[in-house]
């Protein structure tokens, strides 16, 4: 059954200082919210926010109209997971120790993962192709694959919805269609995901929506097509852009923003008149 | 993901792989380590001997062998190995904790001020004759408040959250030092006939005077500490992955890491309590278990407990009986500590394995 996840006239920000207001959105399972903005304007506070790491300054988050204000963190964690950017943990742990940390919240207070749970790892860890390196150590394997890895233990906690903290940052090119990939596998499997990008052609790739947030607290809010237009772009980034569509193998059109540079490069910078 | 060539390669063997072996060797090992403590030392006792007087008092038949041998066996040694088995544990479970509650691998119950802490703590309770439970509580008090100090000073430097894990190591050093002078002055103002010598023999370490009442009187807050650390082992796994994702995963991490920083500190404080301060073997113990099992506290916290029994119980032996006169705990545990301490700063630019 579809869940619905919903900010309602949020107010978001630290203690004391209000970043966003007056924020409303929706996501479904099965959708892709894609956070889009510059450094700096509120992208990390508003997914710290959705994930109840900051207390609400104003509105409220609800999951099927239930207000999420007051729910223990076990029970959130039944239906958010969370992926963090990837990092490098203290200590050495197994991939599979890792992915099964997912089953913290399912597990009793006082238990460790039974025999249960690691098959429920081992299915995370097929369903993104990684089963390979189920007995690595996670610390000495790749950005990309650690990304998978930690996309895997967010799955083991069997969610609903995925916040994802710019699942591509700091992987080459492949793997950052490979992450994209299963992203779109994932809400194809019923799963709502929100993710923050700083790449826009990634909102058009994963057909998602898209909630771009502007300096000053202005956002905007709709699917890709309509918020990824050459002047948003310029309004938001100060670049300018011209969009583009191709075809893909089965016919359908694939958009993607293109970035100009400015024709004379020492024209920018005004050193053509200083020749 | 694509399987690169590398990751194709056959993994090499996991450590956690090799538990079952390791937890049966440490066990073989400690059995035999044990029975041999109560053989060696100064007053020499076969094992023959040995098996005789446990025998007799287990029957109540007279063993024939002279008293004296059988005052050893239980009123000096008994008490002795117990203190460093339990000791040697308390220290290694309280190191191994606090390593994972706050994601770095160079601190202890020494580095963190918790042993200078309880340490004071005890210096003061016996300044004010508060006999043995006084030195217990006063010492959990002092250590806890120098534990608190430190994660506070702590949090203030690395306010702008570069964590460097150094901070705490410094901090912890300053705490420790600031108790370390509350521990001179305790000492200036004692009676130098009898407070005096009574303080500075307790705070330079040992085992030799430990007897069977303190060891009652420090295996209950020893229990109480250990317990929930060992029932919460799979939780500080994820602890260590740091406070948002252990939050996302499920836990309420503030009140699951003030109490658990309240269970290691009880046994940091019961050790010291007893024992004067051990340096050290929080430190080293919690490596080598690392070492020998992986990472994963399920298993990790068991190996540290008995490899850090087997740790202190070895030392305690070469303490009392390799050398002519007996050289205080404290400070072959330091003698083994510095270097292993800098051993790890060097590797830990290479990442903490």
């Amino acid at each position: 059954m579809d869940m619905k996840l919903s900010l309602d006239n949020v107010a978001c920000g630290y203690p004391g200082k209000t970043i966003l207001e007056n924020l409303s959105l929706e996501v479904t399972t099965g959708e892709i919210l894609c956070i889009l903005g510059p450094n700096g304007v509120g992208k990390t506070t508003l997914f710290k926010t959705l994930l109840g790491f900051l207390n609400l300054h104003a509105g409220r988050i609800t999951l099927d109209g239930e207000n999420v204000q007051g729910w223990s963190r076990k029970r959130l964690a039944f239906t958010i997971g969370y992926v963090p950017q990837a990092h490098i943990p203290p200590f050495p742990f197994s991939v599979l120790d890792v992915v099964l940390m997912g089953r913290t919240a399912r597990i009793g207070f006082l238990d460790s993962p039974k025999k249960h749970d690691r098959e429920i790892a081992a299915r995370a860890l097929e369903t993104l192709g990684i089963a390979h390196l189920s007995r690595r150590v996670y610390t000495e394997i790749s950005g990309g694959e650690q990304q998978m890895v930690l996309i895997a233990r967010a799955l083991t906690q069997e969610p609903r919805f995925l916040v994802m903290d710019e699942p591509t940052a700091h992987l080459d090119f492949g793997n950052q269609v490979r992450v994209l990939q299963k992203v779109r596998q994932l809400a194809a499997l019923g799963i709502g995901i929100v993710m923050t990008s700083h790449v826009p052609n990634h909102a058009f790739l994963c057909s998602s929506r898209v909630i771009l947030i502007q300096r000053h607290g202005i956002f905007k809010t709709g699917t890709a097509e309509e918020i990824i237009t050459e002047e948003n772009m310029r309004e938001t980034y100060g670049v300018n852009v011209r969009l583009s569509a191709v075809l893909n193998e089965s016919g359908t059109e694939i958009k993607a923003c293109i970035p100009l540079l400015v024709q004379n490069p020492l024209e920018d910078q005004g050193l053509l008149a200083a020749c | 993901m694509q399987p690169t060539e590398e990751s194709l390669q056959a993994p090499k063997k996991l450590p956690e792989e090799n538990s079952a072996l390791v937890l049966f060797v440490l066990i073989a090992l400690l059995l035999a380590l044990f029975a041999a403590s109560f053989a060696w030392g100064r007053y020499p006792i076969s094992l023959g001997q040995l098996f005789r007087v446990i025998e007799a008092k287990i029957t109540g038949v007279p063993s024939g062998l002279p008293a004296a041998m059988e005052s050893v066996v239980f009123n000096i040694r008994m008490p002795r190995i117990f203190a460093a088995l339990l000791i040697g544990s308390a220290l290694s479970v309280a190191g191994s904790t606090y390593q994972g509650l706050f994601r770095n691998p160079m601190v202890s119950s020494d580095i963190l001020g918790a042993s200078s802490g309880a340490g004071f703590g005890a210096a003061a309770a016996i300044l004010l004759s508060l006999g043995l439970t006084g030195i217990q509580v006063s010492s959990f008090i002092c250590s806890l408040a120098a534990v608190v100090l430190t994660l506070l000073v702590g949090s203030i430097v690395e306010r702008d959250g570069r964590s460097s894990g150094l901070s705490l190591v410094l901090t912890g050093m300053v705490v420790s030092t600031l108790f370390s002078s509350f521990i001179a002055i305790s000492k200036y103002v004692a009676d130098p006939e009898e407070k005096l010598p009574a303080i500075t023999f307790w705070l330079m370490g040992g085992l030799s005077s430990v007897g069977a009442r303190d060891l009652r009187i420090a295996l209950i807050p020893m229990a109480i500490g250990f317990v929930p650390i060992l029932l919460l082992r799979w939780k500080l796994n994820v602890l260590s992955f740091g406070d948002e994702e252990a939050r996302a995963l499920g836990l309420e991490t503030s009140r699951l890491r003030i109490f658990l920083i309240v269970c290691s500190t009880l046994l940091t404080a019961a050790s010291v309590s007893i024992s004067g301060m051990i340096g050290w073997v929080g430190l080293i113990v919690p490596h080598l278990a690392r070492m020998l099992v992986g990472p994963n506290y399920s298993i990790l916290l068991p190996v540290s407990a008995l490899l850090g029994g087997l740790f202190l119980l070895i030392v305690d032996n070469v303490a009392r009986c390799a050398f002519a006169v007996e050289v205080p705990i404290g400070i072959l545990t330091s003698i083994i500590g510095a270097p292993f301490f800098v051993y790890l700063l060097v590797k830990g630019k290479k990442g903490w394995t």
